[in-house]
């Protein structure tokens, strides 16, 4: 099959996925003062951890195997993206129930903190944040991760999980991500990969989609972040550098992919 | 090159032709998925099954309140205009409690948590609200539809993200199916499940 086939064929099929931006996080209110906006893509102010504190720590109530992980979801994964967003392993004694005492933590659960249970939910990030009057944006303030602990958990496991069994990395890993100000790309109508997605296959570690929006926001290792003036507006136009290097890591993924089972498909022709 | 080295016949470009469909196929749902992240996910029966209630409502006001605990911010959402499907309602006009909102200076936001916005009408898969679970949905924003009016006068229902984009092809339907036909594909559900049950 020659490339140039191929290469139609691919972004054939990105224009039919529909894919117009990538990733998502929750956004300013167009009006000073109003709430927060959930599942905003980039042409939203995004809220944001303030300058100060974009060291995060978190208290990790887990035991020494599941605390390893999740440090190693902070250190080898969300860090290492190379943002000025860092996560750390923090020491101070929390109460997952104080919300905004400015204490983030992490724990497991056998009931949310006003006595309801947990439901079909597995996870959850709860995010506090403060109004900012000075720079009449909202600010991430506190971050509080709970997680249903009547679930069958396991610490890690790669690729596709059984049924009946929850992976308690990438559940970890997603958390952070909201920890961080994102949310659900395919809540937000796009078709990516990403940990971030509010269902996920076999997706077990950061995506390009998960990076260049963690990027976006915190800037760092990527120079087409965020730029957090606090004049209002601005970011819009700064995401076409992120989806262009989208644009081309899904155009030469799906080139291989096309090329494989092309190559596949020729298998009983061999023989001819 | 490729002719040279794959003589092609009719045979075999016909099962190659098949094999890129699948290919295509495979390529633009490798992102539709059964498990969740966060939230257990569900089929359109499931969700049937599992909701105490099914609504078509308008959201007539939003309250930001805190909670008992006096950490946990709520918004009391108040539904009107009510169309019941399942279950029984408690009143005429009654208020959910959906966990986050703003009191004052300060918010609290569960990212992937519905939103409701106040003006809009939709479908509700309500569960837990008096067995007092966190999110009286299923499935949480799974168990939320927008119901907007067509160009066409019609009127369809979407899942309710923010770009209002079709009700996915996950629970059965490919396009926005108008009010009704989604109405009617809950009665068959339902129906469906009357008739398994043994006597």
């Amino acid at each position: 099959m020659n490339t140039g086939l191929i290469h139609f064929l691919t972004i054939a099929m990105l224009s039919v996925s529909g894919v117009v931006h990538a990733f998502a996080f929750v956004g300013q209110p167009n009006n000073p003062g109003d709430n927060p906006l959930p599942v905003q893509v980039p042409n939203t102010p995004p809220v944001l951890w303030p300058d100060s504190k974009v060291v995060v720590p978190f208290t990790l109530n887990f035991d020494s195997e599941y605390t390893a992980v999740a440090v190693d979801a902070m250190q080898e994964s969300w860090n290492a993206v190379g943002t000025r967003f860092q996560l750390q392993q923090g020491f101070t004694p929390a109460q997952s129930c104080r919300g905004n005492d400015g204490v983030n933590v992490a724990t497991f659960r056998q009931f949310l903190c006003d006595g309801s249970g947990f439901g079909s939910v597995l996870a959850l990030t709860m995010s506090s944040y403060n109004y900012n009057t000075a720079t009449r944006r909202w600010e991430i303030a506190n971050t509080d991760i709970i997680i249903d602990q009547n679930r069958n958990w396991v610490s890690r496991l790669d690729g596709p999980v059984p049924q009946g069994i929850d992976d308690f990395h990438r559940i970890l890993l997603h958390e952070l991500g909201h920890a961080a100000g994102l949310d659900h790309p395919d809540d937000a109508g796009q078709r990516v990969t990403a940990i971030m997605n509010s269902t996920a296959s076999d997706t077990d570690s950061l995506q390009d989609d998960d990076i260049q929006g963690l990027a976006y926001l915190y800037g760092g290792a990527s120079s087409t972040s965020f730029q957090n003036d606090g004049g209002g507006g601005g970011g819009g136009c700064l995401v076409i550098l992120p989806f262009l290097a989208w644009l081309r890591w899904q155009v030469r993924w799906l080139s291989r992919a096309v090329r494989v089972l092309a190559r596949t498909t020729r298998g009983p022709l061999k023989g001819v | 090159m490729k002719s040279r080295l794959y003589p092609d016949t009719s045979g075999h470009a016909r099962h190659r032709g098949w094999a890129l469909g699948v290919c295509v196929f495979l390529l633009l749902f490798a992102t539709s998925n059964a498990r969740s992240l966060t939230v257990e996910a569900f089929s359109f029966d499931e969700l049937v099954q599992q909701a105490e209630v099914i609504v078509v409502v308008t959201v007539t006001d939003r309250q930001g309140i805190l909670g008992t605990d006096g950490y946990t911010i709520y918004t009391l959402v108040t539904l009107a205009n009510i169309d019941v499907v399942k279950g029984d309602v408690p009143a005429a006009v009654f208020d959910l409690r959906i966990p986050g909102g703003v009191v004052g200076n300060n918010a609290q936001v569960y990212p992937g948590a519905p939103r409701l916005e106040q003006g809009q009408r939709y479908v509700l898969f309500i569960r837990g609200q008096q067995q007092h679970e966190f999110f009286p949905l299923v499935g949480a924003y799974q168990g939320v539809y927008r119901v907007l009016n067509d160009a066409d006068g019609s009127t369809r229902v979407l899942r309710a993200d923010q770009l209002g984009n079709p009700v996915v092809s996950a629970l059965i339907f490919s396009t926005a199916p108008t009010l009704e036909t989604f109405i009617n594909h809950i009665q068959e559900s339902l129906t469906a499940a009357e008739s398994a049950v043994p006597p």
